[in-house]
């Protein structure tokens, strides 16, 4: 039998604990030993509080109870991301976690949609999406399992507090046995032939060692970076923004299950709501306002009473050139930072920690598996990035600089491809792996004002009356049952209300 | 919508009315004209292997399984077999069926696999219904009743001409025209795009949208596109295709028989009436008289009428350019190891449909169709060479056909496969995980290393139910009734 594989997690944010339960969960005992080093006097980022579906797989996966972590993490059920004045001002659309109709005679929904579109009797394509009718009479009930039903049309994800969503790992990991390590780490001991970390030297003295090293200590990549010098690539160019600033306050009026993201005159402003307090922030880029200037409008903003002091953040968008170097593998913000415009942060830890799980092997790190891990990072960074510069891209207002810049930046080729297929015949690009499927495109194109020109032939053989009231049926049959679906803080309170203790303690 | 009203497709092979019935049959009810000019000749071999999605295209051209069967004597095809890939006795099957039933999320070869590096190597086709009933000549189609009665799926053999000429009916009858004729010249726009056909007989046959199913002198689209081809010779070094008829077997069964030669490699397939058989391989290493001559020795009976072909392995670099698309044989050349290349057929036109174009200049679609079929072919080729680069067998031509530097891709797969046991795809592939599986375990290639996450989660101790399974998969193969008899009472 072999000893086991001595694990070392540098850094106790999201990432972190993320990482500590799924190695913990997924492998037995006696196959791994997991440490987390982590210091109480080095904050965490800790804003990531919009999630996507996936993370139900992620929690399933490693066994948690969805009601007792909802309750935990003051939790709110989330059907999509609100996208106001983005083309235009004025505009709005919701980004659902969910399908658009369903296709009809084999052609996709939403090509029949364009038909109807060009001759000028269109129906919004939001009446045909039951996550963006439910989203916006905020309702929300738990999706079918039949395929057959309605209700299985859509997926949900959570809003909630990411340090606390740490913290409840944290209770999860420890009791699986993860070893909890408090203090700084002041050197890297590295092989002397190949320059693999060896140890870790801690403030007290203490030496830690390991097989493996998780990075995540955040964007400075304290191994990855300081210690390995593995190199960053930087997006700036396409993703123009660099800080953010962050500022809670308190809720008012009912909890929406989405999350909204406006376009401002330098970046764009987020509004998370969780059970105790509104999450809110804005990112933008420092070459078009001041941090000042940023905080003032922001503030100015909020619906609630702000209940802290804003925060700011800083960041270069890009990703490390490779996310497993030697025997360090960089998770979190160490290993790339997207924005959170489409909350894909806790996406991307979530997917570094799972295939480095599945990739991983017994006792040596083959270069051959490294380099077929990084492959498959890479192809999940640059896809969601190519989806976040359609926001930033596809944009007609030029009423500040930032979006004149934007809208005329040359864009990645294989977006430019997608952006002009779309355009010119409503075509999709699909692909296996990584994230947005069809209908996210469909929502942000049709929501941010690209229009196809064209159609799919094949709509044209099918009888136009009969497809026209097969479409009435399909927003009738939505209507109706969102109707009947519970409000959202109703069903809430049932399903994972958070203790009152705590509520009181966190809020006002 | 669209302003392509008029489609001409070249050729008369099976990959030509395949696309002409797709085309009239999905446009049926915007007129659009779909025109064959038929050639008549054929350089394909005698008779085609094929792979499940057959079924799939045929159910949506409304083409019943039991009438073609009957009409075109085709049999069924459950597995390829490859013999002597490994030295002479050697044998492994490709059958279209799972290999036991995922265990805790993790597919059962995995376990198999596992167990092997343990010193506990099994023979994985006992797990297989589909490949049991194959070896034991048993055919019935899958059914949904159980795990096991659905853990398999079919392809066919064809006879090529008859298939043909099945089609052709089928296309007719759909409303395709048909002009036979010769191709004489072929007449552009000022655009560049093709305006019309210019035939022997000085008849011109104008359409918008033009395509070429020639086979692989490309006869229209080499003097449309002059962008070069890609040559894979390297990797695929065989150049010649010997294709015969042969007596029928006694007790054929549901499978193609591949036997790996000292130079090149035999199949043998079953037909209802018949049998066909070919030999694949170099002339740097073999003249064309022993070929034919090593093919009749092998094949007792084979006819005398042997077609033989050249092979320039490799594809066009745009499938489809300017207002004009290669299809079959005229757009990929590659030997029919995998039997994908009806296969390949299928998925231009079915990607065709996808990409209609809406006007007679067609870039953009062009572009995606170039991007996506490209993909595709490029996974064909991949597996296709695996067959060679996994094979042990010794010799200066199988030393020649192991030479080249894998493509990047192929090379990718295979490492991280050795290395860990992990089969990754990508987006646009042909063949499965389970393909794979079939071809890596069958050639004996057993990762150096198995991901730990599979090794925690898989428990190893001996499990009984294990050797119930393999006893009823043998047990419910014998249930099943003999190929030939299948093809019989239910075609």
């Amino acid at each position: 039998m072999r000893p086991p594989l001595r694990i070392v997690i540098v850094g106790g944010g999201t990432a972190g604990w993320m990482a500590a339960a799924a190695f913990a969960a997924a492998l037995k005992p006696e196959l791994r030993h997991v440490r987390l080093i982590e210091s109480q006097e080095i904050g965490t980022v800790g804003v990531g509080e919009a999630t996507l579906p996936h993370i139900r797989y992620f929690n399933r996966r490693i066994g948690l109870d969805e009601r007792d972590l909802m309750s935990k993490t003051q939790a709110t059920f989330k059907l999509g991301i609100e996208f106001v004045d983005w083309a235009r001002i004025g505009d709005r659309y919701i980004h659902p976690f969910g399908d658009y109709g369903s296709r009809i005679g084999g052609v996709p929904f939403h090509q029949h949609w364009v038909r109807q579109a060009l001759q000028g009797n269109a129906a919004p394509i939001e009446a045909y999406s039951l996550p963006i009718v439910a989203a916006y009479a905020n309702k929300f009930m738990l999706p079918a399992d039949d395929p057959a039903s309605l209700l299985s049309t859509y997926g949900y994800a959570f809003q909630f507090d990411a340090s606390l969503y740490a913290k409840y790992l944290r209770g999860f990991s420890e009791r699986l046995g993860v070893e909890r390590i408090e203090g700084k780490v002041v050197g890297v001991r590295q092989r002397g032939e190949d320059g693999w970390v060896e140890s870790l030297t801690m403030e007290s003295g203490a030496t830690i060692e390991g097989d493996l090293f998780i990075d995540c200590s955040g964007f400075r990549g304290l191994l990855i970076e300081q210690t390995l010098k593995t190199g960053y690539d930087e997006w700036t160019r396409w993703l123009p923004c660099d800080r953010a600033v962050a500022v809670p306050s308190e809720n008012v009026g009912p909890l929406t299950p989405y999350t909204r993201a406006t376009a401002r005159e330098a970046g764009w402003q987020w509004r998370i709501p969780l059970q105790h307090r509104m999450g809110n922030g804005y990112v933008y880029s420092s070459n078009f306002i001041s941090d000042d200037e940023v905080a003032e409008r922001l503030l100015s903003r909020l619906e609630g009473k702000p209940i802290a002091p804003p925060r700011f953040l800083r960041f270069v968008t890009g990703r490390r050139r490779k996310s497993w170097n030697k025997n360090v593998v960089a998770v979190g913000l160490s290993s790339g930072f997207l924005e959170p415009l489409e909350s894909t942060s806790i996406y991307l830890i979530q997917i570094g920690i799972t295939q480095l799980i599945d990739y991983l092997t017994e006792d040596t790190f083959d270069p051959r598996v490294v380099d077929a891990y990084n492959r498959w990072m890479e192809m999940e960074y640059d896809r969601v990035r190519d989806f976040l510069i359609l926001h930033y891209h596809a944009i007609e207002r030029d009423d500040a600089p930032i979006w004149n810049y934007c809208r005329n930046m040359s864009i990645p080729d294989t977006l430019a491809h997608r952006l002009e297929l779309f355009r010119h015949r409503g075509r999709l690009i699909t692909y296996k792996d990584g994230l947005f499927l069809e209908p996210s495109w469909v929502a942000v194109y049709l929501g941010q004002r690209v229009m196809p020109h064209g159609y799919d032939p094949l709509v044209d053989t099918l009888d136009p009356t009969e497809v026209d009231r097969h479409l009435e049926s399909m927003r009738r049959q939505i209507a109706d049952t969102v109707v009947r679906m519970p409000a959202h803080d109703l069903f809430l309170s049932k399903y994972g209300p958070a203790a009152p203790a705590e509520v009181r303690s966190t809020g006002t | 919508m669209s302003a392509v009203r008029r489609v001409i497709i070249v050729g008369g092979d099976a990959s030509a009315w395949l696309a002409a019935a797709s085309l009239k049959r999905a446009f049926r009810r915007s007129q659009l004209g779909v025109c064959v000019l038929d050639l008549e000749r054929a350089d394909a071999p005698v008779a085609r292997s094929t792979l499940p999605s057959l079924r799939g295209t045929h159910s949506l051209l409304g083409i019943k399984e039991p009438d073609f069967i009957r009409r075109t004597g085709a049999t069924f095809k459950l597995a390829t077999e490859h013999h002597g890939w490994h030295g002479p006795s050697s044998r492994y099957l490709h059958a279209f069926g799972e290999i036991g039933s995922e265990m805790q999320g993790i597919p059962f070869y995995k376990y198999l696999l596992l167990q092997a590096t343990l010193g506990r190597r099994e023979d994985h086709e006992a797990y297989s219904l589909a490949a049991i009933a194959a070896r034991a000549g048993r055919f019935a189609r899958p059914m949904s009743q159980s795990a096991l009665t659905s853990s398999f799926t079919y392809a066919f053999h064809v006879d090529e001409s008859t298939y043909a000429a099945y089609l052709r009916e089928h296309a007719e009858k759909l409303g395709v025209e048909r002009v036979a004729g010769r191709l004489d010249d072929v007449s552009f726009a000022e655009s560049g795009d093709v305006a019309a056909l210019v035939l022997q007989n000085g008849e011109r046959l104008e359409a918008d949208l033009f395509i070429d199913c020639s086979g692989r002198d490309a006869s229209l689209m080499s003097r449309v596109s002059k962008e070069a081809r890609e040559d894979w010779s390297g990797w695929l070094i065989n150049d010649r295709v010997l294709s015969a008829r042969a007596p029928a077997l006694e007790q054929p069964r549901a499978l193609t028989e591949t036997t790996a030669q000292e130079i090149g490699w035999l199949w043998r397939m079953p037909l209802a009436q018949s049998a066909a058989a070919g030999f694949v391989y170099s002339s740097e290493f073999l003249s064309d008289e022993a070929a034919a001559e090593q093919l009749r020795a092998a094949v007792a009976g084979c006819s005398e009428d042997m077609v033989c072909t050249r092979l320039a392995q490799g594809r066009r670099k745009l499938l489809w350019d300017r207002n004009c698309l290669a299809l079959g044989d005229a757009a990929v050349d590659i030997e029919p190891l995998a039997g994908a290349n009806l296969h390949i057929a299928q998925l231009g036109i079915a990607t065709l449909i996808e990409l209609f174009p809406l006007e007679r200049t067609a870039r953009l679609e062009a572009m995606e169709y170039n991007r996506i079929v490209g993909e595709y072919v490029d996974s064909v080729r991949d597996f296709t060479i695996a067959h060679y680069t996994l094979s042990t067998r010794a010799g200066e031509y199988w030393t020649a056909a192991r030479a080249a530097a894998l493509p990047a891709r192929l090379q990718h797969k295979l490492d991280l496969y050795r290395a860990s046991a992990r089969i990754n795809q990508l987006d646009d592939e042909v063949f499965d995980e389970l393909d794979w599986a079939w071809v890596l375990l069958g050639n004996d290639c057993l990762p150096d290393r198995i991901g730990v996450h599979t090794r925690s989660t898989l428990d190893l101790a001996p499990r009984e139910d294990f050797a119930v399974l393999r006893d009823s998969i043998a047990r419910l193969a014998t249930t099943m009734p003999r190929h030939l008899d299948f093809v019989r009472q239910h075609g």
